[in-house]
């Protein structure tokens, strides 16, 4: 738990970083589907659920103090 | 915590990449190692064309098809090839190879002067029926395995998870509608260009379709004229080596190719710039097809113009010969 609680707000940073690269990858070429491939939607829904389990674990912790 | 900032702020960086390197693995890697069945894919639907209508028979027996009678003085009645023209009974071809400066920078481009005799003459040639984008092949090599006269690549409709508004040769592959521009090819031979909120796809589908090209943008306005607004986002819309088709009258058309990126050698041409070439050839329509380093043409099975960079493709424009095919 420990670990978790460390490693997925990194995880979230990293993979909100990496959406903006490739959000600007798109605008370059938007022909390579770089925000529309079944990939990129994948992407884009697990950094969502992270980032609603992190809010939720930030919200709970905040709870208890 | 001071000591550990930096450190947090490597490990965050090395994370990225890290995350960046798996996404390119499922985007680009493992699709390309499993070919299959594009997710837009559906059963193809072969448009089957309209009886023709009884009438006044052609005055002149001798010509197979109306258009055949329209451009007579274009055809031949052997096949004659030369260096950069081909005659047939079916098929005329002329290539010019422009050689021009731009804004002071150097510019060549290829402009495909197209008759054809039949509707069947025009086709275009899909690498793989699953539209995966990883199967390409030399151009040269694709006009020389479609027997091609002249042909240039398509619009790159095989990109990975691409659906969209979709015929080929009279075979409906997808029906979705698109914010992208398209480019119609009747049976009846005329084309026509729309854009997104310009068709439905049942109004197309009854006017007998038999290519249904998604790239664009549109080029020209009612009037032949360049439009001042183009639907493009991203670099489609700079200076770029250039694929495009253009439209005169049923069984007229062409196809022009720029070469571009080459600072000694061609620059290429912007949206706007490429508008203003096809309403200087005097075409009614014109409509951008993919470009960049894919921009290719071919005659008689040889690559003619000079990519920016080496690049195979998955699709191409042709014209061929089909004798007495229907």
């Amino acid at each position: 738990m420990r670990f978790i609680r460390y490693i997925l707000p990194h995880l979230v940073i990293a993979m909100a970083l990496g959406l903006l690269v490739i959000a600007v990858l798109d605008s370059f070429n938007p022909t390579m589907a770089f925000l529309t491939s079944r990939a990129s939607k994948t992407y884009i829904s697990i950094l969502c659920t992270l980032a609603l389990i992190l809010a939720g674990m930030y919200i709970a912790g905040s709870q208890k103090q | 915590m001071r000591k550990k900032l930096p450190f947090m702020i490597l490990q965050d960086i090395l994370l990225t990449g890290l995350v960046l390197c798996v996404f390119a693995l499922f985007h680009h890697v493992l699709p390309r190692m499993n070919p299959g069945p594009n997710s837009a894919a559906s059963t193809p639907v072969v448009l089957t064309p309209a009886p023709e209508k009884a009438g006044p028979s052609r005055a002149e027996p001798q010509y197979e098809t109306p258009w055949q009678e329209t451009f007579a003085g274009r055809f031949t009645p052997e096949t004659v090839v030369t260096e950069n023209s081909y005659s047939s009974p079916e098929i005329s071809v002329t290539i010019d190879t422009v050689s021009t400066q731009i804004n002071g920078e150097p510019l060549v481009y290829y402009v495909a002067d197209i008759y054809i005799s039949r509707i069947e003459n025009f086709q275009t040639y899909v690498e793989n029926e699953y539209f995966n984008q990883f199967i390409k092949t030399p151009a040269d090599e694709l006009a020389q395995m479609c027997d091609a006269v002249v042909s240039i690549n398509g619009d790159y409709c095989n990109a990975q998870d691409q659906f969209g508004f979709f015929v080929r040769n009279g075979v409906l592959y997808d029906d979705r509608q698109t914010e992208s521009d398209i480019c119609v090819l009747f049976r009846d031979g005329t084309m026509a260009t729309y854009g997104p909120k310009e068709y439905t796809v049942e109004d197309v589908l009854a006017r007998q379709p038999y290519q249904v090209w998604k790239f664009g943008p549109m080029l020209l306005d009612a009037n032949g004229q360049p439009l001042e607004d183009f639907n493009v986002r991203g670099a489609i819309g700079g200076r770029n080596p250039r694929s495009a088709i253009g439209y005169y009258e049923p069984g007229h058309y062409c196809f022009v190719v720029v070469d571009g990126r080459q600072a000694d050698w061609s620059r290429g041409l912007d949206i706007r710039q490429l508008a203003q070439l096809f309403a200087d050839l005097g075409c009614r329509a014109a409509y951008n097809l993919d470009g960049g380093a894919s921009a290719t043409m071919t005659f008689d099975g040889q690559l003619i113009n000079r990519q920016s960079k080496y690049r195979e493709i998955g699709d191409i424009l042709l014209i061929k010969e089909v004798g007495s095919q229907p």
